[in-house]
């Protein structure tokens, strides 16, 4: 009675299916086990039985009859069948690989169209100009340290057009985001400050009074 | 190993599948020529007599004509057909009602022998086996049948099956105590 656990891996073991790790501890208890291997040469002895049943044969008439039904069938049915269908069987077909391939080449094509629309060559942004009032006219002797200051600063100016590089018209604004105020009469000369991406750059553009710079 | 030879069948094999999936009649034939018997077996040993396995046969082609092309030929087309053909004597298993089964071979031609009292024996043993086989609940005789009779390997009957190999060797160990029992009895009643 203890042994019936062994009887589903006896029926496993019999045909070969029993699992590698278990062979060897089946065929261990088998060694010592007269009624477990009475068992296994009866279960040779019905699957052996079982086994006569692959040699058995197909009447051909009867494999003539179902042929011939299905054929009958498949005639009638491609007879039926228009050029869409046979379009849609090749679409759909076994051919995964060609929705495959047909699906990358539309993905890339699409993502090339949307990339070439979204990255324009763009032209560089323009600098901002700032017009700051030019200094008031320098005193004689008593110079104001702002003033001192903007003097200082103005003094390495270039006076070549600096914004060779920059095609587009500069953005002008105002220092400070405020509006220009009207200067005094005796204050017409103007500093143009240009300010560059690179903010150790600043370029100061100075008009002077008669026009010229 | 393959050899050229398999190589080249498989080859021919693959063309003709794939002309057959692509509406080519005469194919679509060769293709049924090659699978017929295997699948008209199997029908029987499911299902237990010749009518219904012509019945499920048929029904199985004419599956195999309207879904070729759908079926991927990158892989084996035998696990695909025995599917298809588990499916369909499941189908017309589960249209019969219980007690309708039949598992009766009256029409039948006896296995062929020379010898009348050899081929009585056969006869008897085939028939012994089948209603063995009828015995069995669904699923563990569509493992029977197709991992000792079709001699598909656990793991290509797993396939077919759509379960673990786990469970299809849990299949086949209770089937085959099961049947053993059957057999032994019918022998000690013939006795």
């Amino acid at each position: 009675m203890k042994c019936r656990g062994w009887n589903p891996q006896i029926a496993l073991y019999v045909e070969g299916d029993l699992e590698l790790e278990s062979v060897a501890h089946l065929e261990k208890h088998l060694e010592v086990c007269v009624e477990c291997r009475a068992f296994l040469d009866e279960l040779r002895n019905s699957q052996s039985e079982v086994r006569q049943l692959r040699n058995e044969t197909v009447d051909a008439s009867s494999l003539n009859r179902v042929r011939a039904n299905v054929m009958r069938q498949v005639r009638a049915v491609e007879e039926r069948r228009t050029w869409m269908d046979h379009f849609a069987i090749w679409l759909w077909g076994g051919y995964r690989w060609r929705f495959a391939v047909l699906g990358s080449v539309v993905l890339m094509a699409t993502s090339i169209v949307i990339w070439r629309l979204a990255s324009p060559t763009m032209p560089p942004s323009p600098p901002t100009i700032a017009i700051a009032p030019a200094p008031a006219p320098v005193p004689s002797v008593d110079v104001p340290a702002a003033a001192e200051r903007s003097v200082t600063r103005s003094a390495p100016v270039r006076r070549s057009r600096p914004v060779a590089s920059h095609p587009v018209a500069p953005k002008v604004a105002t220092l400070d985001e405020s509006p220009v105020e009207p200067q005094p009469e005796e204050s017409k000369d103007t500093v143009v400050q240009i300010l560059t991406d690179d903010p150790n750059i600043v370029i100061y553009w100075l008009f002077e009074k008669n026009g010229g710079f | 190993m393959v050899s050229a030879k398999d190589q080249g069948e498989s080859r021919e094999w693959a063309i003709l599948l794939e002309r057959a999936a692509t509406g080519d009649v005469s194919a679509f034939e060769q293709v049924m020529l090659r699978s017929e018997r295997s699948v008209m077996l199997t029908a029987r040993r499911l299902l237990g007599n010749v009518a219904d396995a012509e019945e499920a046969s048929q029904e199985v082609f004419l599956r195999v004509y309207k879904y070729l092309h759908r079926f991927d030929r990158t892989k084996a087309f035998e696990p695909w057909l025995y599917r298809l053909t588990v499916n369909v004597c499941n189908d017309i298993a589960s249209g019969r009602s219980r007690g309708e089964v039949a598992w009766s071979d009256e029409h039948e031609p006896a296995a062929s022998s020379g010898d009348p009292h050899h081929s009585l024996t056969g006869d008897e043993h085939r028939k012994l086996i089948q209603n063995a086989l009828g015995e069995l609940p669904e699923k563990q005789r569509a493992a029977v049948v197709l991992r000792e009779l079709q001699g598909l390997t656990t793991a290509e009957v797993a396939d077919v099956l759509k379960v673990t190999e786990a469970t299809v060797r849990s299949h086949l160990s209770a089937a085959r105590l099961r049947m053993k029992r059957f057999i032994e009895k019918r022998f000690r009643r013939s006795l």
